[in-house]
This record gives structure tokens, C-alpha cells and sequence, in this order.
């Protein structure tokens, strides 16, 4: 940066930070600081701004300022062609600094937005102005496969075919509770102080009569408790038998202490969920009245999570988007490069 | 495609280089006086155009100078690209003097 330059009031501002901080390092005294930051705040040049600074360590003010936002711009011109670079790079991040605000240290979102949609247009008017043979066809066929990949996405994640809902319940919500849990309920269990815990019980007792008929009861009749998971909305099932209700219902206890509730509904994913959620809070209330001691409420710290199937449907649904993008774009390219070579052949 | 019409920032980039040589941000703030301030081009847009209007031979490169450390680039119009111009302020005006013909009828339809 130019000394001869003219500073702004944030360059004064960061300026004088970077003093304090030197004052609080133990590299000024009092005075000393007393007297540069007066030269730093009344700096008219980046010049002045770097002798208030001077003999001391680290990056002056206009080094760190543009440094972090410089690199925020040349992230950016990254996505342009490597060709377009080399003779536009300084130019454009010279007129990017010029433009940018007083005391910015960042780019802005619409500005990373102008930036990546001009570096496509770029990329897509090399590829009009004749990028040679295969090269240019691999170009598209591989944009289109970004871009059919992207357009896939949504499609994927609107339209699941979904029939089950999965709950998963552990048995506590951080990593250190949970792992003392397994650790005191199992050495209860082998001393024989502890009759039940709960992820070796977990299975049976899911699917035993209790808890089913209560989950049964509240699908068929409306909610009896709320819980934040909002499982239990007052509507009614009323052929929800006991037996019917095991039937839609799927528990397995996975090596990692960690019950699955996984039910499934004929149509709707949304009725699917409400019952496994429903199951797990009848679960829930079941364990929680129960213990003879009263202690068991104590170690059910249950992190709850509704895991939804999505992430195959999206894959295969997005592996299709990029088979057709690509072929979408050998099509085009197809159609854009036969031209050019028929046109050099006469030529 | 000389015949089809210039998009606003096109035309507007032409007209900031008409009369002299500009560098990037030069244009940026031209443009933005020429529009009366409704046209702001950011950098991506307005290099993607240059690029563009290089490749159609309607712009080149004039000269490089080195102010305060960093490159600036200097444009200019090709004789094609000054035709290019002329050729749509044409257009343009033929086209503003018949609606102001017609706006004519329309206030005063006697």
C-alpha cells in the first residue's frame, strides 16, 4: 500500500487497536501510547499511519486490513478459467479493492454472488469461443453433470417415497453422561443392584403390552401428555389395536445402546412418525413410572431424533440428475462443437 | 448477431468507453453516471461483458498503468465497436421519435 495514500477513520481505528494491544503487550509505555495514539488518530496518510506504527512487530494497518479481504476476493476469482486469470486477476481484484466499503474486511454476499456468476458466464463464453475439440466437450459434459446433480436435489427431497419414520433413542444426551450411564447401569446389572437397564431391556420392553396399550389408547383416542417433540396431536385411530400397533412397529437395540422405533405407515410418512413418536413417549412415561427405586427417571436423559429415509432416495435420485445432465451436455456439446470442426475442415 | 438489439449494460459500457479510454472501475462509476445512478455494475457483471465485447472484437485492450501498487487496465473501442454503438443510438432514436410521435397523437388526438 502507498504511504503517500489517504488514510479513512477505520484505518485510524484499527491503527490505534493495534497500539492499545502493543500497550497491553508490555511494548509502550503509558506516554509512549499517549503520544502515538494522538499521531495515529489525526493520520492523513497511510504514511503517517505506519510511522505511529513504526519499530513494532506484526502487520501494519493497511496490511491487515487487506490482506483478509484480498484473500476473500482471490478466493472468489478462483472459480474463473486459469487462462482468464492470468491476465485479469490483479486488474479485477484491483477494481474489487477499489469499490469495496471503508473498513470492509470481508466480500459481501452479493458481491460473491456477482463473482461466481461471472466467472460462469466466463466460463460458458470460452467454451462459445472455442475451446478445442474434446476439451470443450468435457466442459459440458461435466457442467451439466454439476448442474443436473443440483437440479436433482430438490426433486429428491420433495418427493420421498415415505412410509416408515425411524425413532432413535439414547440413553443420555452428551457423550460423558452417556458413557457413565453405560458404565453404572452395567456394573449395577453385575452386582445384581439394578434388575433392568435400560439398553438391555430396551427391545422387550418397547414392544411389551404396557407400553403398546398405552400407545394404542392415545392414537385412538387423542393425546394424553405433549411432549417437545410434538408426537401427540389429538387426532384419532380408532382401529389402533394393541396387536395391530406391534405389527407397524420395528425395535431393534443397536451395539451402541441406541433403541430404534421404527414404524410404518400404508401412505403417509406423517402418520408414520406420529406413531413411532408416540411409542417412544408411551416408552418414555413407562420407564419413568417404573423402577423400584424411583432412580430410573434419573438416568433416562433420552436425546430423541426422527431420522427420516432420505439420504438414498436423494443419492439415487441425484445419480440419475448427473447421469442426464451429462448427457445432457454431450448432447450440446455435441451439437455446439460439430460446427466448429466441419467449419475448420472447409477452412 | 450485429443485429440483434444491446442489452442495457452493454450499451451503457459502450457509451462510458466512447469517448476515451477507461479502466474497470472508471467504467463502474461512468456507467453509474450515465444511468443517473439506476445501472450499478459490479465487478463480475461488468468483466464478464468486457470479456464478451473483447471476444466480439467491440472492445480492446488500450494500455496497463500501475497506480498505488495495483494494475489498471485501460479499454477502449474498436472501430466495429464504435459502429456497433452508432448503429443502435440509431435504432434507439428512431424508435423513441416514433413513440414520441405516437404519445404526440395520444395527448392531442385532434
Amino acid at each position: 500500500m502507498d504511504d503517500r495514500l489517504r488514510a479513512s477513520n477505520a484505518d485510524r481505528d484499527r491503527a490505534a487497536a493495534l497500539l492499545r494491544d502493543h500497550f497491553v503487550a508490555g511494548r509502550l509505555t503509558r506516554d509512549e501510547l499517549d503520544d502515538r495514539l494522538a499521531a495515529a488518530l489525526s493520520a492523513a496518510t497511510f504514511g503517517d499511519l505506519h510511522r505511529a506504527l513504526a519499530d513494532l512487530p506484526g502487520p501494519g494497518p493497511a496490511l491487515l486490513h487487506d490482506s483478509r479481504l484480498e484473500r476473500g476476493y482471490r478466493r472468489l476469482l478462483a472459480l474463473y478459467p486459469a487462462r482468464y486469470r492470468r491476465v485479469h486477476e490483479q486488474e479485477m481484484l484491483a477494481v474489487l479493492m477499489t469499490a469495496a466499503a471503508d473498513g470492509q474486511d470481508r466480500p459481501g454476499l452479493a458481491e460473491a454472488a456477482d463473482l461466481i456468476i461471472g466467472a460462469l458466464r466466463v466460463r460458458y463464453q470460452a467454451l462459445r469461443g472455442g475451446v478445442p475439440g474434446w476439451r470443450g466437450a468435457l466442459a459440458l459434459i461435466s457442467a451439466g453433470t454439476v448442474l443436473g446433480l443440483l437440479a436433482s436435489i430438490p426433486f429428491a427431497s420433495v418427493s420421498p417415497p415415505l412410509q416408515s419414520a425411524t425413532f432413535h433413542l439414547v440413553a443420555a444426551p452428551s457423550r460423558s453422561v452417556y458413557s457413565w450411564v453405560n458404565r453404572h447401569a452395567y456394573s449395577d446389572m453385575i452386582v445384581g443392584r439394578r434388575s433392568e437397564a435400560l439398553f438391555l431391556s430396551g427391545p422387550a420392553t418397547v414392544t411389551s403390552y404396557p407400553v403398546l396399550a398405552r400407545a394404542a389408547r392415545t392414537l385412538s383416542t387423542g393425546c394424553v401428555r405433549k411432549h417437545s417433540w410434538g408426537g401427540c396431536r389429538p387426532v384419532k385411530e380408532p382401529h389402533m389395536s394393541v396387536r395391530a400397533l406391534r405389527r407397524h412397529i420395528h425395535v431393534s437395540l443397536l451395539p451402541n445402546h441406541e433403541i430404534v422405533i421404527k414404524a410404518e405407515a400404508s401412505n403417509r410418512w406423517a402418520d408414520a412418525k406420529r406413531t413411532a413418536a408416540v411409542v417412544a413417549d408411551s416408552y418414555i412415561d413407562y420407564l419413568s413410572n417404573k423402577g423400584p427405586d424411583g432412580r430410573h427417571p434419573a438416568l433416562l436423559y433420552m436425546s430423541l431424533a426422527v431420522a427420516r429415509p432420505r439420504s438414498t432416495d436423494v443419492l439415487e435420485t441425484s445419480a440419475l440428475g448427473a447421469l442426464f445432465g451429462a448427457l445432457l451436455g454431450y448432447a450440446i456439446g455435441a451439437v455446439a462443437l460439430i460446427p466448429r470442426r466441419r467449419r475448420l475442415r472447409i477452412a | 448477431m450485429s443485429e440483434a438489439s444491446l442489452r442495457e449494460p452493454t450499451f451503457l459500457i459502450l457509451t462510458a468507453l466512447a469517448a476515451s479510454a477507461q479502466h474497470g472501475y472508471g467504467i463502474m462509476t461512468d456507467v453509474a453516471e450515465i444511468s443517473g445512478g439506476r445501472v450499478r455494475l459490479r465487478p463480475g457483471s461488468l468483466y464478464a461483458a468486457l470479456n464478451r465485447l473483447v471476444m466480439e472484437g467491440l472492445v480492446e485492450f488500450d494500455r496497463e498503468e500501475i497506480v498505488g501498487g495495483r494494475l489498471r487496465r485501460y479499454y477502449r473501442l474498436t472501430p466495429s465497436g464504435g459502429q456497433r454503438l452508432a448503429a443502435e443510438v440509431d435504432r434507439l432514436s428512431r424508435t423513441t421519435a416514433v413513440a414520441r410521435r405516437r404519445l404526440r397523437l395520444l395527448s392531442d388526438p385532434a
